[in-house]
């Protein structure tokens, strides 16, 4: 089926490639469908784009392909609804927030987007972990002060 | 609103399975122990609406096509950090 996304044009996406938010992303609760659309030259930036609604897509990055270890804390019960047992088995993405100035990207740790790429459900969980920030930046201002 | 006072220890419940415990109560705070099954949320709503107010800003946000293209360049090598 063709859909139009946010900045891509019209795009063409197989039916079984639709991911369904039975809840909806926060802020967006009437909103259920989504694919990512992944573009090599985008990479590791991908988009959740709604399939209902063009203007509406999220910018998003595997969690794993920037955060080695990070790890939600997530509620037993949101992994239950994505028929799974353990979060291990989920694809985490975290949203990333852009502003005017690009470089001050964040990542949104707090609220991860978790995937169960099987059944193609989706949920925004939210990690228990408070430590996992809403905005955390993406590009260091100041030089890391030493390691984790 | 249902209003109900209660003393440190005493309780009440949300439907069958749900149980707020006054724990503590200290000047103008009040500690609540939660009694619910796992997959009942529970947060504070300031972090509800820090998600929800951090979504709508993504969701909005107007980027043209090469902003990606040129973020991606920025990007440090995978963080050894588990984002705390």
């Amino acid at each position: 089926m063709k859909i139009m996304s946010k900045l891509n044009g019209e795009i063409d996406i197989s039916q079984e490639k639709i991911i369904h938010f039975s809840e909806g992303i926060l802020g967006f609760p009437d909103f259920h469908d989504f694919v990512l659309i992944d573009r090599e030259d985008e990479y590791p930036f991908l988009w959740l784009q709604s399939t209902e609604d063009p203007k509406l897509a999220f910018v998003v990055i595997k969690a794993d392909s920037i955060f080695a270890s990070y790890q939600p804390d997530c509620p037993q019960g949101d992994i239950k609804k994505l028929g799974l047992k353990q979060i291990t088995e989920v694809q985490v993405y975290c949203i990333i927030t852009i502003p005017d100035n690009p470089e001050a990207m964040t990542a949104n740790l707090q609220g991860p987007i978790l995937i169960n790429p099987n059944s193609r459900t989706g949920i925004q969980s939210i990690s228990l972990n408070e430590k996992h920030s809403v905005r955390k930046a993406l590009i260091e201002t100041s030089p890391a002060q030493g390691g984790l | 609103m249902l209003v109900l006072a209660r003393r440190v220890n005493q309780s009440f419940m949300i439907g069958d399975d749900i149980e707020i415990v006054v724990v503590e109560i200290r000047g103008d705070q009040v500690k609540l122990g939660i009694k619910a099954p796992k997959d009942i949320k529970v947060f504070r709503q300031e972090v509800y609406e820090d998600i929800q107010k951090e979504n709508l800003a993504a969701g909005k946000q107007n980027i043209n096509k090469d902003t990606l293209r040129n973020l991606r360049n920025l990007l440090p090598a995978k963080k050894k950090d588990s984002g705390e």
